[in-house]
């Protein structure tokens, strides 16, 4: 009698075969595997963090901040433009 | 002396210019060593020599963490946009819109995908899908900064819009014309090239001391070949594109090239100053002699700028005072033109839409026909039009200096590889190590001559960065200026320290083997 058996390490998890299990896959092991990058990211994260302090802090949209409509942004550009200033 | 910083506009500049120059040692390299990096892999796709693989993989490293430290230094310059520049961002905002916005989207989908593959992809994605991925994020790197100095090139010569006095903007009605603008041609394939180089002297440079360190090993033999190659190559190319710089800049910028050339005096025929020493004592309109000594190759100012040896080359006076000989009017024509432009515009405000018609369409008509003289009537002596000439003639003959230098070292390089054995010659490996830190002083005095050399102007001619400047506290700025300052050098010590460990490291490897 011929005895089915399943070929070795069919009961494991099947790798991924499509383009997007495999592309997931990528990102993540690519990740994980991470030595010098993990620092690098660590790098990353805390300067855009600081960028962000920074710029939420200090670098208000001035215009958008002091003017509620473009109309009132134009003019107050317009009169800025069109008298003379100082030119150091 | 260094003169204290008073102003707003003192201090913005100071600001901008702190965090674009720190910005600018990162992005050439990026540019560089993309395209290297490119090229190794190509090698090891072509002959199969896994020994060009772990070559490529120990520059993509180093590629990495310039990469991660460099990125998004740029969005500093963004952010003082909207705040310090905030008449500047409003009478640009519509041309900058669209190359700025193409940049972040293709900036965002090619480090997404492209550059996830290149890092991650090794053994899971075909060697030609790896390859295709190293080549595009060279190409995206190029593309990219190709939208940030299309956007520049327009504030040194703005065409493809109309100005809208209603809004106060300047309207974009010819992409085209931006996108080709030649003065943004010119800048992005002159940039770019000296990307090349930079990368290249990064390269040969971290090679040569592999290779005075650890002996003349197949890795740091061939990574120092591939650099100095492209080295050179690029060098010849960037000296061709500084002769297409030159060309543009005497046509549309002619203040710019009297300073960089340090050009009191105009002249047909006129030589270029292949060095000098500028005359501190030397003003507009004296008769004191503008160089304490200089060496000069005639005929090659009037070649280069105008393609001609008989073209008259504007000096610093000539664009002051005017030569009516050569058709120069003074400067204060282009004053009394600019403040005619602007009360017109006052003239067209204060009637406003329900004004009478008549006298609205002349003040209209008034403005269009001195419009492109704008800017001009904030100026309020003729001088003020003349770029600071010390800072820009320095800046640029020491850029041009070093670029041949550059051309020397690669080719000299080149050679003896080519012909011996490179460890043999460690003076030259030494020259090598040391021009590293030359090619970073050629990026950012290059900088220096684009953009102190058009002073006074945000937008040449037509906006002055006085008025371009938002008038906020000054303190403020200043407190930006040293947070940033602070925050950048703790960047770069982290970028230099990172490849210095990198390196070492590899050096420990090589000297293993």
């Amino acid at each position: 009698m011929r005895v089915l058996r399943s070929p070795p390490g069919a009961d494991e998890v099947a790798p991924p075969t499509s383009l997007l299990s495999r592309a997931v896959s990528m990102y993540v092991d690519g990740f994980r595997s991470m030595r010098l990058g993990r620092t690098l990211w660590a790098l990353l994260v805390l300067k855009l963090a600081a960028f962000a302090v920074i710029g939420h802090r200090y670098f208000p949209d001035v215009l958008h901040a002091q003017f509620d409509s473009d109309e009132a942004r134009a003019e107050h550009v317009l009169k800025r433009l069109s008298t003379p200033q100082e030119t150091p | 002396m260094i003169p204290m910083l008073t102003a707003t506009v003192d201090w913005s500049r100071a600001l901008f210019a702190m965090t674009a120059m720190y910005h600018w040692l990162f992005v050439p390299l990026t540019l560089g060593l993309s395209a290297l990096i490119a090229m190794m892999e190509t090698a090891w796709y072509v002959t199969g020599d896994p020994g060009w693989r772990d070559t490529t993989r120990y520059w993509l490293k180093l590629f990495a963490v310039n990469f991660a430290i460099g990125v998004a230094t740029g969005i500093v310059l963004e952010f003082q946009f909207g705040t310090n520049w905030s008449t500047y961002a409003w009478m640009a905002g519509d041309i900058f819109g669209a190359p700025l916005a193409i940049e972040g989207l293709m900036a965002f989908f090619m480090e997404s995908t492209f550059f996830a593959v290149m890092f991650f992809g090794w053994d899971r994605v075909s060697r030609g899908f790896h390859l295709f991925s190293t080549w595009m994020v060279a190409l995206g790197s190029n593309l990219s900064a190709l939208w940030i100095l299309v956007a520049n090139g327009w504030m040194q010569h703005p065409v493809g819009m109309v100005f809208n006095p209603d809004s106060g903007r300047n309207e974009l009605v010819d992409f085209f014309a931006v996108l080709f603008n030649p003065n943004a041609v010119a800048k992005f394939l002159h940039t770019v090239a000296s990307g090349y180089v930079l990368g290249s002297l990064f390269v040969a440079g971290v090679s040569a001391w592999f290779i005075l360190k650890t002996g003349p090993s197949l890795f740091a033999r061939r990574s120092l070949l591939v650099a100095t190659s492209f080295g050179f190559i690029s060098s010849i190319y960037l000296i061709f594109l500084g002769d297409l710089s030159a060309y543009v800049v005497a046509n549309d910028q002619p203040a710019k090239l009297a300073a960089m050339e340090g050009v009191y005096q105009g002249d047909q025929r006129k030589g270029i100053i292949a060095f000098g020493v500028l005359n501190p004592a030397k003003q507009l309109g004296d008769d004191v002699e503008p160089f304490l000594m200089k060496v000069e190759f005639s005929y090659l100012l009037s070649i280069m700028g105008f393609h001609d040896v008989e073209h008259f080359v504007a000096g610093a006076e000539d664009i002051v005072w005017g030569n009516p000989a050569h058709g120069l009017e003074p400067m204060q024509a282009r004053i009394d033109s600019g403040g005619t432009a602007l009360a017109a515009l006052r003239t067209y405000q204060a009637l406003g839409p329900e004004g009478e018609p008549t006298e609205r369409a002349a003040a209209l008509a008034t403005f269009r026909e001195h419009e492109q003289d704008m800017g001009y009537g904030h100026l309020t002596r003729p001088e003020q039009a003349i770029p600071p000439i010390a800072i820009t003639f320095y800046s640029f003959h020491v850029m041009v200096a070093l670029g041949t230098w550059f051309l020397g070292l690669f080719g000299v390089l080149t050679y003896l590889q080519m012909t011996g054995d490179i460890s043999e010659n460690p003076l030259w490996l030494k020259l090598a190590v040391w021009s590293v830190p030359l090619g970073y002083l050629a990026q950012e005095t290059g900088w220096i001559v684009a953009e102190v050399g058009r002073q006074p102007w945000a937008i040449q001619g037509l906006l002055p960065v006085s008025v371009a400047n938002t008038d906020i506290d000054a303190g403020t700025v200043a407190v930006t200026f040293f947070l940033f300052a602070a925050l950048y050098t703790a960047l770069l010590v982290a970028e230099v320290g990172i490849l210095r460990t990198q390196i070492v490291h590899k050096a420990k490897e090589l000297a293993d083997v």
